[in-house]
């Protein structure tokens, strides 16, 4: 059997671990760094007088890449079609066009299958399925996934009407195959959830680990969206020991891909004080867990105007010229950063004018969750 | 090249340094190049330090940018070996071997640092910076330009991750490992 370690037992192993020292001298270490050039160089730069030749030679060519650029300008306005492929084609000089054939057939055929992955949720849905949203957890990462349950279903299970997001998590949550579907589990929290108003009160049992794990607010963010209050009490202490504002926080969209290759888009705090901080945020991942969902080469500017962000690509974006999954997560990682914001998305400069289910020339809709799994928890 | 700069960061922070990259790496030779990249950077960018941090913290953070710089590039060329791997040279693609010192660690300490290789990157430099010296989160957070929020959540889960993964059976541990390694 392997040792059972305490988390106290690897902070203190870590911190008894031994120094290891440098057995070279202050002097031997010195002596490296006097023969290395790059410090020699300093001490020349600051003897060397400016040579003016470089810098006029710099101003000569400025000077002539701004005679040059109108008429490339010019020159591509009165080929309209050509100018839609521009950046493509710039891009694809680095590629043979072997890969280029590849990748444009194996995007007719996944964009063929219209209905194939998608990541947000609309409200369409609705019409056949009832959404239980919940925070599920891979490796210490969040993950807000929408179990879509047909209708019918939900019906049955609560003959007295709608059902909120605390009844759902006590119907459903001790359903969910957590490890089955490749996450941690989680799920159920133990103790009871009283509500009252828009407050909801979970009294934890005696051991509060869990609402002491740095995951817990997430999770509950992700779980009980309809609601604006979280208190956690643990049952032997009789005291408030978490007080979290369920609607406060508003994230940004990346993408997270499992060891098992599956992709999630989850949220990420970002300091986003506004939609327009949060769609710009989505361009710099947070940290190196997850990836952003715009590629490198595109840039963009938001404007704001009737509850609809505008993303205004600096260059047309061709979605064809993308992998299928990468310009879904794009399009439905934008519409979900928007909704955080109850706002809508509309792009421009943006090709085509459909991509599957979306209309792209118009705002698209607010999606009501993210991560779909289908599941009738029979 | 101002040599009494030298010796007054050498003094002040040297082994600390030193330690700190020698544990990433374990490797002697490689912590020695890697530190000397350290004080080409900061004897080059010195006269522009502004104080806003510690000189400490901000050595620590070029330390921890050089030694970024050093595994993402090893791991592009490890990429490009692994494309044209050739099964009768697969020693070129192995492992360095640990100096002397962390051969004498005991079994629990190798296999804390084993498990602790497996973890991301972001769970490995805190643990280093808060356990391994000791550092305060205000530190660690300006060194890695993160919130203190950020350190302490991811602190967090390394320590968690780590529990799981030292908890697991060696023989599923490996195959986790490798797991999160395809990652």
């Amino acid at each position: 059997m392997p040792k059972k370690w305490s988390e106290k037992e690897i902070e203190t192993t870590f911190k008894h671990m031994p120094g290891v020292k440098d057995n070279r001298s202050a002097e031997e270490i010195l002596e490296r760094l006097k023969a290395d050039e790059r410090l020699q160089e300093i001490a020349e730069k600051k003897r060397k007088p400016i040579s003016w030749i470089p810098v006029a030679v710099a101003i000569a060519a400025v000077f002539f890449i701004s005679l040059l650029i109108p008429s490339v300008l010019k020159k591509i306005s009165s080929q309209p079609e050509q100018a839609t492929n521009f950046s493509f084609e710039q891009e694809s000089k680095m590629m043979n066009e072997e890969a280029e054939i590849e990748r444009a057939a194996s995007f007719a055929e996944e964009a063929a299958l219209s209905d194939g992955n998608n990541y947000a949720v609309l409200q369409e849905t609705l019409d056949e399925y009832f959404v239980f949203q919940i925070g599920l957890v891979f490796n210490e990462q969040v993950i807000p996934t929408s179990f879509l349950i047909p209708i019918e279903k939900v019906n049955v299970d609560f003959p007295n009407g709608k059902p909120n997001s605390v009844q759902l998590y006590e119907k459903y949550a001790s359903k969910i195959p957590e490890e089955a579907l490749g996450f941690t589990p989680y799920h159920p929290y133990g103790g009871s959830f009283t509500v009252s108003g828009e407050t909801i009160t979970h009294h934890a049992i005696n051991d509060s680990s869990y609402v002491n794990d740095p995951l817990y607010e997430g999770i509950i963010r992700e779980t009980f969206k309809d609601f604006k209050q979280w208190h956690s009490t643990i049952e032997r202490e009789e005291e408030s020991i978490t007080l979290i504002h369920l609607q406060d926080e508003k994230n940004a969209f990346y993408k997270y891909t499992s060891s098992t290759g599956q992709s999630y888009l989850v949220k990420e705090t970002q300091d986003s004080l506004t939609v327009k901080d949060a769609l710009l945020n989505m361009a710099t991942p947070p940290h190196d867990e997850v990836e952003v969902l715009i590629p490198e080469y595109v840039h963009y500017d938001i404007t704001v105007e009737n509850k609809v962000a505008h993303v205004q690509f600096h260059e047309e974006l061709d979605l064809r010229t993308m992998d299928r999954e990468e310009a879904v997560m794009l399009i439905e990682g934008f519409m979900l950063t928007a909704a955080e914001f109850n706002m809508r998305v509309q792009f421009e400069n943006i090709s085509p004018s459909t991509f599957e289910r979306y209309e792209l020339f118009a705002p698209l809709p607010t999606p009501i969750g993210s991560n779909p799994i289908y599941f009738s928890f029979e | 090249m101002n040599d009494s700069v030298f010796h007054q960061l050498y003094e002040k922070y040297h082994h600390d340094v030193f330690k700190f990259l020698i544990y990433l790496t374990r490797n002697r030779e490689l912590a020695e190049d890697l530190v000397h990249e350290v004080y080409v950077k900061v004897l080059r960018s010195y006269q522009n330090f502004k104080g806003e941090s510690t000189e400490k913290t901000w050595l620590f953070s070029i330390a921890k940018n050089v030694a970024i710089d050093y595994f993402r590039k090893q791991s592009v060329r490890r990429k490009h070996a692994a494309d044209h791997f050739d099964w009768e040279k697969s020693e070129l693609v192995g492992e360095a071997p640990s100096p002397d010192e962390f051969t004498v660690l005991n079994e629990q300490m190798q296999e804390l640092l084993q498990a602790l290789d497996t973890c991301t990157e972001d769970q490995k430099f805190v643990i280093h910076l808060r356990f391994l010296h000791d550092l305060s989160i205000i530190e660690t957070a300006e060194i890695l330009n993160w919130t203190e929020s950020k350190v302490k959540t991811t602190q967090h889960r390394a320590i968690k991750a780590l529990r799981r993964k030292l908890t697991t059976f060696p023989v599923e541990r490996g195959k986790a490992d490798h797991a999160q390694k395809m990652e």
